[in-house]
């Protein structure tokens, strides 16, 4: 079977969806191939992004700010929005792929009265980092569920080759 | 094959438990039997969560607080706790289940300045919302890539 491969989108492509690909990566990534890309992409992912997943022990310092276009015809069988912006553009460029947007705000502009902005880096992380980890959970619980269920005769799976002990 | 059943649990299964089970079995009751219950049972489920799932089409108005005791001689394939996590009492389900825990904040304890009550209840749904899709979504692809 192939891994299935996901794309994760916003504008920039440099704080929410970079903070989410390591999310997932960090959840399914032996399951699941993960990339991120925005519609906007600013360049350079955000060292506040890069500094709040540190706290959390993932490392997006190799990470780079992609365009979306560079994902087109490479097999994305799913593509999640993480801002709203981004939500058409995915739909109409990825139309064969399942879609889901779960939006977040933007860390480096939505910053509340008493909070500095790394405060809200660290709100968003809270906030995207259940979403990707449940993604995951569901995933890895399914495929798991699925794969050691008795088969049935609409389904017929391979069975596990099991060592045979001869006596002597 | 039957469909597995989710135990959604927080300490007074009144408000995010209640939320979190009502928009689980909106978005996958194809997938899961769901049932949620609490550590300390508050009697009541709150007005305020019943109102906030109304407002998204979901009615949880005959949803009753429940003890988790009363599924421990049930068969759980999977306990999702949803209290926060500065939460004391958040219970613990004996038995060989799947185990997830997304926290969440307590809609009445978190409203912040500018916000009224019901803004709270609003925010954490939309939270809760979001992590129960993506769950549901999840377990959706898992499923398909297992049968492929």
């Amino acid at each position: 079977m192939k891994t299935p491969r996901i794309l994760i989108m916003c504008t920039g492509n440099s704080c929410r969806s970079q903070m989410a690909e390591g999310l997932l990566r960090q959840a399914a990534g032996d399951l699941i191939e993960v990339h991120s890309a925005g519609t906007n992409p600013v360049g350079y992912v955000h060292p506040l992004a890069i500094e709040v997943m540190a706290q959390a022990g993932i490392d997006l310092s190799t990470h780079t700010s992609k365009h979306y276009a560079q994902f087109v015809s490479k097999g994305i069988d799913t593509v999640i929005t993480v801002c709203d912006e981004a939500r058409e553009a995915a739909s109409l460029l990825f139309e064969g792929s399942r879609h889901f947007h779960w939006p977040f705000g933007n860390p480096s502009k939505d910053v509340r009265g008493s909070e500095t902005i790394l405060d809200a880096f660290r709100r968003i992380r809270s906030e995207i980092s259940p979403v990707f980890q449940a993604y995951a959970a569901g995933y890895t619980q399914a495929k798991t569920t699925e794969e050691t269920a008795p088969a049935c005769s609409g389904h017929p799976r391979p069975r596990p080759v099991m060592a045979l002990h001869v006596l002597p | 094959m039957k469909k597995p059943n989710v135990l959604i649990l927080c300490t007074g299964n009144s408000c995010r438990s209640h939320m979190a089970e009502g928009i689980l079995r909106h978005i996958a009751h194809d997938l899961f039997e769901v049932r949620s219950a609490g550590s300390d049972p508050a009697g009541y489920v709150h007005p305020l969560a019943i109102a906030a799932l109304a407002e998204i089409g979901i009615d949880i108005s005959a949803h009753t607080s429940k003890h988790l005791g009363f599924f421990l001689k049930k068969q759980v394939d999977t306990v999702i706790t949803v209290c926060g996590n500065a939460d004391a009492a958040c219970p613990v389900f004996p038995g060989q289940t799947h185990r997830h825990h997304w926290g969440f904040e307590d809609p009445p304890k978190a409203v912040l300045p500018g916000e009224t009550e019901m803004d709270a209840f609003r925010r954490i749904r939309d939270q809760i919302a979001k992590v129960f899709d993506a769950f549901a979504a999840g377990y959706r692809h898992g499923k398909a890539a297992a049968l492929s």
